[in-house]
């Protein structure tokens, strides 16, 4: 894997006022941190770090910083966002080392069509990355998984999948990765469509026990107002 | 109610997802209607999931009731949303189904909201 340039201008100072006027000069403030070397507080620009993000390798990708005149080579850690626009708002970067292993998460892509599925079945992934430790260089950039062999019924699971040699999979092997599973019977899709999916659960019976409070012409008692001679009214 | 989702802003368990653009209370009913529209298009195949709660009793005084003597009954159960919040989420059906699906479902609900893949909630730009 290649690794990208990256530039990044030490910054002094923190906070979020700070932060949202990078933010606004088109900088990503992060945070690169590592063994051997104090943590780094630097900003980036916005638009060649999302760049770097977007190669095969994605949030795996290698970069080389250059910071204040060194070079560090480091890969993300973890990515900030805005939730709804997707915005980079804060990363914090590890230092890596080529000699040494590192933990990743890549992630698991299927491949081909089960003959479960031709059969009428539903394949459903249910683990999407998968946990590996490798050298930084030999990170791939997905794990692919074959699911041509698999039936109605069949489940492949992390034991089952082909990595490279060199990477050592950390996830259980015991974890379920895809199963194709039985479509649903029309008498089941029935019982579901009239299921009640959401219950609110607790205190739905106190809703019931409480007593109602006094309403605008009822008196107390449940006699309206007009036979129980209430005087609030005055004479009538 | 101030500020975006702190969690629950990606799709963990299916291909496909209703994301809330707007804060708001999704009552127990809507959340019934939501997941009653989507299932009734997709049909058999493909799974749902709800990942909000009405776990939020909300209060009501009845109709023509002098003010005071306390406060109202439990009238219903609300899930507080902020933007950002996968609400739904959806697998196991072609993407122009889904897509159908979780528009019909937004219509239920009180908010805006739109329709996100799973790796668009991962996405930085």
């Amino acid at each position: 894997m290649a690794e990208v340039r990256l530039d990044a201008e030490l910054r002094t100072e923190t906070g979020k006022g700070p932060s949202r006027r990078a933010r606004a000069a088109g900088r990503v403030p992060a945070t690169i941190y590592g063994r051997g070397m104090e943590p780094l507080s630097v900003t980036i620009d916005r638009r060649a770090f999302v760049t770097a993000l977007h190669t095969d390798a994605g949030v795996n990708q290698l970069l080389d910083v250059h910071v204040g005149g060194d070079t560090v080579l480091a890969i993300t850690k973890e990515l900030q966002r805005d939730p709804v626009k997707g915005t980079l708002l804060h990363a914090d970067l590890v230092k890596v080392d080529r000699t040494t292993r590192i933990d990743v998460e890549v992630p698991v892509h299927l491949v081909g069509e089960s003959e479960g599925q031709n059969q009428g079945g539903v394949l459903e992934q249910q683990l999407h990355t998968l946990q590996i430790r490798c050298l930084p260089a030999e990170v791939p950039d997905a794990i692919e998984a074959d699911v041509g062999p698999l039936g109605i019924g069949d489940t492949l699971r992390v034991g089952d999948l082909r990595v490279a040699a060199g990477v050592e999979v950390l996830s259980d092997p015991d974890e379920v990765v895809a199963v194709v599973s039985t479509p649903i019977s029309e008498e089941e899709f029935e019982a579901l469509e009239t299921e009640a999916g959401i219950e609110t659960g607790v205190g739905e019976e106190r809703v019931e026990e409480a007593a109602g409070p006094e309403t605008v012409g009822e008196g107390p008692g449940g006699v309206p107002e007009d036979e129980a001679g209430s005087d609030l009214g005055g004479s009538r | 109610m101030k500020g975006r989702a702190k969690g629950g802003t990606t799709v963990n368990f299916g291909e496909y997802g209703l994301m809330a653009l707007e804060p708001g209370w999704i009552t127990n009913r809507q959340i019934e209607a939501a997941r009653i529209a989507m299932t009734r298009h997709i049909r058999r195949g493909g799974k749902v999931w709800i990942n909000i709660f009405p776990d939020k009793p909300v209060t009501k005084k009845p109709a023509e009731t002098r003010m005071g003597s306390g406060k109202g009954n439990p009238e219903h159960w609300v899930a507080v949303v902020k933007p950002g919040r996968v609400m739904f989420e959806l697998a196991g059906v072609p993407e122009p189904l889904a897509r159908e699906a979780i528009r019909l479902a937004s219509h239920k609900l009180p908010i805006k909201c739109k329709f996100v893949l799973r790796e668009q909630t991962l996405e930085v730009w």
